[in-house]
């Protein structure tokens, strides 16, 4: 890929603060959904909630709380966007998460008729994020939250999600999570692995030279299409008692099943990267961000035998792995976080209990990032020469899955891989730049 | 894998080739009005060659193939490799297809149809397609080295060898000194 000299710095001062940001450990999150029934009413929520929103450039987690807010499409009709401006957004987004199930593999029983109400719908109009350190600020922030929309009888809350990233950082399967993150060009947010060099901010900020060599086209006017990013949510149920089943079924011993787990994932519980830690978990190094995720895969690890190709964090980011493709024009900003109560350590049967991660993208290219990633990497296998294969983590099986764990002397092939992750629903949004919010909420008619 | 450039020789007729392979590239006219029979005996053309069993795929010799009509209706593209050097080879392809699956397309072209032989001697299907054959500026195969046969004989030793490493008595099987070249493939 080229990289180019004359790009426009990126104008933080625009971005939505906490956006790109890797937000603090341990913290809280409410998700909320409203609808938007009267568009003066939801004009004036914009207004106030912008007035709260600190622009990246002097954002610091350190402020404890935060808001984020994102527009789906219908919400931005809902606000009466003209149509000529709606047109120009990326036919994707414009068709929303719902209808695209085939591109993402949600059919069968994950098909949107199956969501949870009212992801899918309609209905979705605003996405507010809520996220703070602790639930006291978190109830402090909410109560703000209320006092934007509370009283608009125009805007109505229709879906509130609690989540939560724990102290160890560990999602529900017990993995730590949020490790892998880029570095963005120009954001001065330093990425995860210093072997990766810093990705073009048009990948994740509207209106800037991307890893193509060009500037994708802007949705118009600019006012209202600079300096935003798309944001992607899913909330993804995890059978967490069919997974530790499935490891025990599948091993000889405790050992085995920690190693088993491993190989699915790429990393060890401790988030020890398995090309770094091959034969054993390093809970110090897991811990130390400084090395945790400083590693390719080509020089180490080509076959797979420390992590396997097929493994959710190599199928993920192959890094610089030959695979179809150019990797770097398939990167994303991640921000998981857990739902519903942990399934309590060593329990095999599931209690029916709802939990899993909040899934949430963060990019300018939701064709070419997510869906990509999504119906490539972790819906095919053939990127990586195993055309039967899916990502055995997150992937969705239409019958038994296959996942190959390169080992000496003789690789292992499981063959009865059940599917762990199933979605529940979500929603293609776009967190419009703080210039975009207020000309939303000075919308006339 | 061995390096070779896009030549054109005097046995490949006016096709490119590269390693072992071979292109025709070729833009017939369709007769005024009969696209739509055009398509649908391509159509069936298309079938019969997919239905094939992979020892006629083999003898046939096609690699790949593909037919576009365009310019309303008007031209059909033909692009297609071939397996060694298609002249030879063409008039054996038509045999194993089977003429009537040639024509069942071919007479909706100009350049078949006004053939004077069209219908009678089967040399006219090579004679239409040489006379509807373009050069190629550029011809790239991923992988030119292998012939059809190779690629499947590669495939069956390949599965054979995935059956060899389900078994749990390969790891001691592959020992033997003798096995070491296949040991060196059973990691991944
Ligand atoms: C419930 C579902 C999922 C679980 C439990 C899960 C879990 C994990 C874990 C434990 C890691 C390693 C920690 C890290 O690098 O931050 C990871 C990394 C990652 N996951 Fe997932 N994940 C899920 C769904 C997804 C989905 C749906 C996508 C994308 C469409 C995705 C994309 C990624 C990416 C890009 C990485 C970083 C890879 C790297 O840079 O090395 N994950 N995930």
């Amino acid at each position: 890929m080229t990289t180019t000299t004359t790009t426009t710095p990126l104008d933080l001062a625009d971005v939505q603060g906490g956006i790109l940001n890797p937000r603090p450990s341990p913290y809280v999150g409410t998700y909320l959904l409203l609808r938007i029934d009267d568009r003066r009413d939801g004009r004036e929520m914009l207004r106030r909630l912008a007035e709260r929103i600190a622009p990246a450039a002097t954002w610091s987690a350190d402020s404890g709380s935060w808001f984020n807010v994102a527009l789906s499409h219908r919400g931005l009709a809902a606000l009466g966007v003209p149509a000529e401006s709606l047109a120009t957004f990326p036919p994707e987004f414009r068709a929303g998460m719902a209808a695209r199930a085939g591109v993402l593999g949600d059919v069968g029983v994950q098909s949107p008729e199956h969501w949870e109400w009212p992801l899918g719908t309609a209905d979705v109009h605003v996405a507010l994020a809520v996220i703070a350190k602790d639930a006291e600020r978190l109830d402090v922030l909410l109560e703000e939250a209320r006092a934007a929309y509370g009283r608009l009888p125009g805007v109505r809350l229709i879906w509130r999600q609690d989540c939560y990233a724990l102290p160890t950082e560990r999602e529900a399967f017990g993995f730590r999570d949020g490790i892998s993150h880029p570095a963005v060009e120009g954001s001065g947010i330093p990425g995860s692995n210093p072997q990766e060099r810093p990705l073009e901010a048009g990948e994740f900020v509207t209106g800037y030279v991307d890893e193509t060599g060009d500037r994708a086209p802007v949705p118009q006017p600019e006012a209202l299409g600079r300096n935003g990013t798309y944001v992607v949510f899913r909330k993804l149920h995890q059978d967490v008692a069919g997974f530790r089943r499935y490891l025990r079924d599948h091993s000889a011993s405790a050992e085995d099943e920690e190693r088993l787990a491993a190989k699915l994932v790429g990393r060890w519980r401790s988030g020890a990267p398995l090309v770094l830690a091959p034969e054993r978990d390093d809970p110090a190094l897991g811990a130390d961000p400084t090395r945790n995720n400083d590693y390719l895969y080509r020089r180490e690890d080509e076959r797979g035998l420390r992590c396997p190709v097929g493994s959710h964090v190599r199928r993920m980011n192959p890094r610089d792995a030959v695979v179809t493709g150019e990797v770097r024009l398939h990167r994303m900003i991640r921000r998981g976080t857990s739902y519903g109560p942990p399934l309590p350590d060593g329990v095999l049967e599931d209690d029916g209990a709802e939990r899993g991660l909040c899934f949430v993208f963060i990019g300018a290219h939701i064709a070419r990032q997510f869906e990509f990633v999504q119906a490539q990497w972790v819906g095919d296998g053939r990127a990586f020469g195993a055309p039967e294969e899916r990502d055995p983590l997150v992937g969705s099986h239409d019958g038994p899955g296959v996942f190959t764990i390169p080992a000496r002397p003789i690789r292992r092939r499981l063959t009865d891989l059940p599917q762990f992750v199933s979605t529940r629903g979500g929603e293609y949004c776009f967190a419009p730049s703080l210039t975009a919010l207020r000309w939303l909420a000075d919308l006339e008619g | 894998m061995t390096q070779s450039t896009c030549t054109t020789t005097v046995k490949s007729g006016r096709g490119a080739r590269h390693g072992v392979v071979s292109e025709v590239t070729a833009f017939l006219t369709v007769k005024p009005g009969e696209a739509d029979e055009l398509r649908a005996g391509l159509v069936r053309f298309h079938e019969r060659v997919r239905r094939a069993p992979w020892q006629e795929v083999v003898k046939i010799g096609i690699v790949d193939m593909r037919h576009a009509v365009f310019e309303d209706d008007t031209r059909l593209l033909w692009i297609t490799s071939f397996d060694t050097d298609w002249d030879p080879y063409i008039d054996d392809a038509v045999a194993i297809i089977g003429i009537e699956n040639w024509q069942d397309w071919l007479r909706h072209t100009v350049e078949y149809s006004s053939s004077p032989e069209a219908f009678r001697d089967a040399a006219a299907v090579k004679r239409s397609l040489q006379a509807a054959q373009v050069p190629a500026t550029g011809f790239y195969r991923a992988i030119p080295d292998l012939t059809l046969a190779q690629v499947e004989k590669g495939r069956r030793i390949r599965e054979a060898f995935e059956r060899v490493l389900d078994d749990p008595r390969a790891a001691e099987a592959l020992q033997h000194p003798a096995l070491k070249p296949l040991l060196d493939e059973a990691a991944d």
